[in-house]
């Protein structure tokens, strides 16, 4: 019973993962220039086949973070058909730095809480 | 791999949906969709062995067209804020050049019989283009790298591109006022082929002007669920889905 409903509530929502995209992606992009199948594969594989999202929200998301200068992308033609590619900016790569000081800094907090409840007031 | 009918039909749905965008814009969406979805069709006929198991796998990985399109909604309307901005902002040198060109080359008399007109024809244009300069920059930067800093406030700045484009074509209207003026009350002192030339790159360039502002003020599209009339939300599980 525990566990299922540990994996019910598991942090693999859409709702809960829209949160945490533009990390991600930084992330995946960190070890260098991607394209978007390959981006949404190692997001897949990555999470250990836990993220499922609709894969089509993933170039919004990759589009939006290129607009704010974290990523850059490059048009090139392969077995004839058009491929975008993306890779990390000097600027997203110090934000993906920044998200991951966050991140910790959150998921401390979260599990000091619910690994060690508060002592009931007597 | 040659694409698949299945893949072909479902970028022509998607293409369907998308008819608001810019011509450029609408292309590069299609064309890195084809090729994600190409790429997803590859990847399972690997493990499938069938084309069109391989084709459906991808399509359904990749989610409801509409539900996709809606995704591109906010990035439409930045692409038609930052298209109205830079018209808004070309038209100004283009307006000074064009008619200082048209003006210069017919023979020079004095305008000072227009002397109250004059001024404040030079007053709305004068107004007009420093609320341009300042509307359309602050869209281009807000729609851009700035988004960062700033925040996303399209639609603020889609107010602002649109007013940006009213005040050019004020200003520009303005001008058109001070030559008519002119062609009434001066008309020997006109190059008339050079003001109907000018005169037609005028009205070239407040209809691109006033199209691209309705586009941008109207392209909001929250895609509409057909089944429920709500706004479909890509990231809502889908119909009989566990949340």
């Amino acid at each position: 019973m525990g566990a299922s409903l540990a994996v019910a509530l598991l942090p693999m929502r859409p709702e809960v993962l829209k949160g945490h995209l533009d990390a991600m992606l930084l992330a995946v992009l960190e070890r260098g220039a991607l394209h978007g199948y390959a981006i949404i594969e190692a997001l897949r594989v990555g999470s250990g086949d836990r993220f499922d999202l609709p894969t089509g929200t993933i170039y919004p998301a990759l589009h939006r973070l290129e607009k704010a200068g974290l990523v850059d992308s490059t048009w090139s033609v392969v077995s004839g058909r058009r491929r975008r590619s993306y890779e990390l900016t000097t600027t997203g790569r110090q934000t993906l730095t920044d998200e991951r000081h966050g991140w910790h800094e959150f998921v401390t907090g979260v599990s000091s809480l619910l690994e060690n409840p508060w002592p009931a007031t007597p | 791999m040659a694409c698949h009918p299945i893949i072909e039909r479902y970028i022509a749905d998607l293409s369907a949906r998308l008819t608001a965008g810019p011509r450029r814009w609408r292309t590069a969406v299609l064309d890195e969709i084809r090729d994600s979805l190409m790429e997803g069709m590859d990847a399972h006929a690997a493990t499938t062995g069938d084309p069109a198991v391989a084709a459906r796998h991808a399509v359904q990985e990749h989610g409801p067209a509409d539900q996709i399109a809606s995704a591109y909604a906010p990035e439409l309307v930045a692409a038609w804020t930052r298209r109205a901005g830079r018209l808004a902002l070309a038209a100004i040198p283009t307006m000074a050049i064009v008619w200082n060109l048209a003006l210069r080359v017919g023979p020079t008399s004095a305008w000072h019989p227009y002397g109250t007109g004059l001024h404040i024809a030079a007053a709305l244009i004068g107004s007009g283009v420093c609320l341009t300069v300042v509307c359309a920059t602050a869209a281009l930067l807000g729609t851009g790298r700035l988004v960062r800093v700033v925040g996303d406030h399209l639609p603020t700045l889609r107010f602002g591109v649109c007013a940006a484009s009213a005040s050019v074509s004020i200003a520009i209207l303005a001008l058109l006022s001070v030559v008519t003026a002119r062609a009434v009350t001066a008309p020997t002192s006109l190059q008339w082929p050079a003001i109907l030339t000018a005169l037609a790159l005028t009205l070239t360039a407040l209809t691109t002007i006033g199209h691209t502002a309705y586009r941008c003020a109207t392209s909001s599209i929250p895609v509409q669920n057909h089944t429920s009339g709500a706004i479909a939300d890509p990231w809502a599980p889908a119909a009989g889905q566990e949340p």
